[in-house]
């Protein structure tokens, strides 16, 4: 080839220059915590929605009656055709008590899954069992198959896994420290109905103190997937029992394993200690009341793997390639670590910009 | 006025990672001048802005009009998450084939319904759940009257899913068709009939569910880029074509993997699986799952805690790339090959190539070294023997980004198990896709052929020997510029032998039972080019079986693996 120009592909417009800018560019940001974050609430074949579309809720209202024991009927008759999907039904137009077909209770709800070939509507008919109840203030964008999306009044700080159900509670620090450890009998009867914070990590039975204390939810830096195996398996012995147990959450912001929580959550968790906040789980987040913002320096990082996981420091200036353990060059940066305690002094180190993100 | 500088970005846009190069003319051709790879939400002006400056600071005089960068042309393609479909159909074969070709396209297949006897109450919460996008519904062309029974006892419940969920659209496949009535025809698509196909290809059900989801996604995101899987099979097409040779082009990355093998005449055959990502959905929240990436793992840490990490790096996939992460990284990547080798043969173990023609055999037998000479290689090894010929493997994907060469060598090895010779490249630019945007073949071509030593980088050759009985090892010779050797070649060995990138070696290998290297014969030779880990020459049964016991799968892996790391104590 001689140079010959290429059919030209799209151009792009021209977008301000980046060569020279400032290191932390090359460095992936954290998702900061959002202001008005969409929360999802499911809703099974037959739970009937207390809310509709613009309606405003706050936190207690009724937001759908939950339906358990649900199972498919069909109906005795044709019925008229105005009965859309979804539609809620009363059982008793549709469901007699011939012989042999399976009957619906007077206090069942139902609702239309299909109209078959020939007419006839089946039913996802269930036994009424509660009102689940709003734990997010705002308005509803939209309630379909999907479920209940609100649009939350608030900041969502964003997490990276969340087991259980949408709770909210009272915000309570169970450690002093972002990398702390929540032992079991540091939790007590003080805790019942509030959010506790964990620390780096939390196990199972501080886990299960905190459930039996009547505690709505923890909020950790990382979780093990041992605990979330534990956690589902106890779940689903007390899901087997007469009773159903109380919602209950456990929200982990930065991964698996032992994670510190990061500097920029727990500071926004510590300045609201005390205040309600809501764990939601689809997508997760804390949801906290808004407030003004960290405002960080486009050079603040933090570390997110290796022997530094979880300090921060600012990134100072690229450092090229680094020739890691096992032969893995990988671009680098020099980050000046703040020290693990006030009184450590500052540390330099070179590390690559694949274990950074930035704070701002 | 400027005069146009004919440089260029090639940009790769994935889910976890964007790689970005530079291209331009350089005496007379086009030359890779800076390319680099940095996780999403990186600003991609500031990569391109940072290429631009590493070339000027090392040769300023080589790009023309260099503060002009941004308006530089663009070769850009983009890659996605998997769609999540739930499939239906008139029966359990048709429902079989429509989940495979779901599944070849690279779509999650959240639920598999057949009918008649189907739990309507499990479909609707299947349809209804807000992480699936389609449902698909399938056929025969024309539908056996069983599965007539079927569609029309499912298209009613599908129906009605769509009704109360404003966002399903829905594919009906072949003879489904026919029922298209109760669904809003802006939120259907008619596709092809299923077939018993393992591969997609230029045409059927895998082919259009590949376009559709590129389609669907590409305007329901607003971003108008090319899809890169599609770009990239036409790449290697493109490839194959200009080498005239069988190119075996495999991308694993972090939503999906995809395997194409493109013939010289411009034919490929493809597979795109998301299981067959680094870390596959279903390992994120399925312990067996994470289990069997964990398999491949050498490094002797608690379970649970291992589970945990491939979990991390299925969520920040970026993250510890050196040390005990590499190790893991290496673990995933060969779990993920291994996927994507079982989904192409449907489970079974590959087949050796069919070699092809003698005068294909003769054109071919200079080796693999790619703008090298094309000198033929003498008869006199043939005697008594064959000559075999090396296939091409290309390797590419966020997830050979941090891997350093040998081991990259190792796990395709490893997983892509075959006997013969082969040559192991790295697109380490992720340049086959962009490329394979041009419209025209011979663009393409033109481009590739400028870019070929540039873009490619020689992993390794490998020469992978079946037949090899135990206390019965063969004879390797091996003639270089670099010097000449003579050893055994053993059942269940794997050596690592010095061959720099560019240097071609003579290898022969002689045995009393026959050996199988592409060819089955007692004397085979062969020319071999060496690359960045040199070359392998891997006498371990195919597939590789790995002992059931931990502790000894670990000294398994760890034996192969050592040598390979550069500083790591195993």
């Amino acid at each position: 080839m001689t140079g010959e120009a290429l059919p030209a592909p799209p151009r792009a417009a021209a977008p301000a220059s980046a060569a020279g800018s400032a290191p932390a560019l090359f460095v992936s940001g954290r998702t900061p915590a959002g202001g008005s974050p969409l929360c999802w609430f499911k809703l099974g074949p037959a739970d009937r929605p207390s809310v509709g579309v613009g309606d405003v809720v706050s936190v207690g209202d009724a937001l759908f009656e939950r339906t358990r024991d649900v199972h498919l009927l069909e109906s005795s008759r044709v019925s008229r055709g105005d009965l859309t999907p979804g539609a809620a039904v009363d059982p008793a137009d549709h469901l007699d008590s011939a012989a042999g077909r399976p009957r619906a209770r007077l206090s069942d709800r139902a609702s239309v899954l299909f109209r078959g070939t020939e007419g006839r509507l089946r039913l996802a008919v269930g036994r009424a069992a509660d009102h689940a109840l709003s734990v997010v203030s705002g308005v509803v964008e939209s309630v379909d198959g999907r479920g209940i999306a609100i649009r939350a009044e608030g900041d969502g700080l964003p997490g990276a896994i969340c087991w259980g159900r949408s709770v909210r509670g009272r915000l309570m620090l169970g450690v002093s420290t972002p990398d702390g450890d929540l032992r079991a009998s540091a939790i007590d009867v003080a805790a019942a109905g509030s959010i506790v914070v964990a620390g780096a990590r939390v196990d199972i039975e501080a886990i299960t103190r905190a459930r039996a204390l009547g505690v709505r939810g923890v909020i950790c830096g990382g979780l093990m997937s041992k605990v979330l195996r534990q956690l589902e398996a106890s779940d689903a012995r007390q899901r087997a029992s007469l009773h159903p147990p109380p919602p209950f959450a456990v929200l982990a912001l930065d991964g698996y394993g032992l994670r510190p929580i990061p500097g920029p959550a727990w500071d926004a968790l510590s300045a609201a200690a005390g205040k309600e906040v809501t764990i939601v789980a689809d997508p997760p987040l804390v949801l906290l009341a808004a407030g003004p913002k960290r405002r960080a320096s486009g050079d603040l990082v933090r570390v997110t793997a290796g022997r530094h996981l979880g300090r921060e420091g600012r990134l100072l200036d690229l450092r090229g390639q680094l020739r890691g353990v096992g032969g893995v060059y990988l671009p680098a940066g020099l980050v000046s670590l703040d020290g693990r305690t006030p009184s450590d002094p500052v540390e330099r180190q070179t590390i690559a910009l694949a274990d950074l993100e930035r704070l701002d | 006025m400027t005069p146009d500088p004919l440089s260029f970005f090639t940009i790769d846009h994935g889910t976890a990672s964007t790689a970005a190069a530079l291209i331009a003319p350089v005496g007379g051709r086009f030359r890779l001048l800076a390319a680099a790879t940095a996780p999403r939400g990186i600003s991609v002006e500031a990569i391109l802005g940072d290429l631009v400056g590493r070339v000027r600071a090392t040769e300023p005089t080589l790009l023309v009009a260099a503060d002009d960068w941004p308006s530089w042309a663009r070769l850009e393609v983009a890659t996605y998450r998997p769609l999540r479909v739930v499939c239906a159909a008139g029966s359990e074969d048709r429902a079989d084939e429509l989940a495979r070709a779901c599944r070849v396209a690279g779509w999650e297949v959240a639920a598999r319904f057949a009918g008649p006897r189907v739990d309507a109450l499990s479909l609707t919460e299947a349809c209804l759940d807000r992480a699936v996008s389609v449902v698909a519904l399938a056929g025969g062309e024309p539908p056996a009257p069983d599965e007539r029974v079927g569609i029309a006892l499912l298209a009613p419940m599908v129906a009605a899913t769509l009704q109360r969920r404003p966002d399903l659209r829905v594919v009906l496949s072949g003879g489904a068709s026919g029922w298209a009535d109760p669904f809003p025809a802006e939120r259907v698509a008619h596709a092809p009939t299923t077939g018993p196909e393992l591969r997609g290809g230029s045409a059927g059900a895998a082919r259009f569910f590949l376009e559709l989801a590129a389609r669907w996604v590409s305007s329901a995101s607003g971003v108008q880029l090319p899809d890169g899987r599609q770009a990239f099979t036409v790449g290697a097409a493109s490839l194959a074509t200009l080498l005239d040779r069988a190119v075996d082009a495999v991308d694993v990355g972090h939503a999906a993997g995809l395997r194409a093998v493109a013939t010289p005449d411009g034919s490929v055959e493809w597979v795109l699986r998301a299981d067959a990502a680094l870390v596959p959905s279903q390992a994120m929240t399925d312990d067996d799952e994470a289990d069997t990436i964990l398999r491949w793992c050498a490094l002797d840490a608690e379970h649970f805690v291992l589970r945990d990490r491939i979990r991390n790096l299925g969520l920040a996939p970026w993250r510890e790339a050196a040390g005990d992460g590499a190790r893991l990284r290496l673990a995933a990547l060969r779990a993920s090959l291994v996927r994507l080798s079982s989904a192409w043969t449907g489970g079974h173990p590959e087949a050796p190539r069919e070699r092809r023609t003698a005068a294909t055999r003769r054109r071919l037998s200079s080796g693999m070294a790619l703008s090298g000479s094309r000198a033929r290689m003498g008869r006199s090894s043939a005697t008594r023997g064959a000559t075999a010929v090396p296939d091409l493997v290309v390797a590419s994907g966020g997830a050979f980004a941090a891997v350093p060469a040998p081991i990259a060598a190792l796990a395709l090895l490893d997983a892509l198990r075959r006997p013969g010779a082969r040559t192991l490249l790295w697109d380490h630019a992720r340049l086959l896709g962009p490329m394979g945007t041009l419209g025209e073949e011979s663009d393409r071509r033109r481009l590739m052929a400028d870019l070929l030593d540039d873009a490619f980088v020689p992993l390794a050759s490998a020469l992978v020997a079946g037949g090899l009985h135990h206390g019965r090892p063969a004879t390797l010779r091996v003639t270089s510029p670099v010097g000449s050797s003579e050893s055994s070649l053993a059942a269940g060995s794997l050596r690592t032998m010095d061959l720099p990138p560019g240097v071609t070696a003579r290898v022969e290998i002689e045995a009393r039972d026959p050996v199988m290297v592409g060819v089955r014969a007692r004397h085979v030779a062969m020319d071999l080019t060496g690359g960045l880990a040199g070359m392998l020459v891997d006498g371990r049964e195919t597939p590789l079986r790995l002992h059931e016991r931990a502790d000894r799968r670990r000294a398994q892996l760890d034996g192969w693996e050592r040598g390979l790391w550069a500083g790591l104590e195993p």
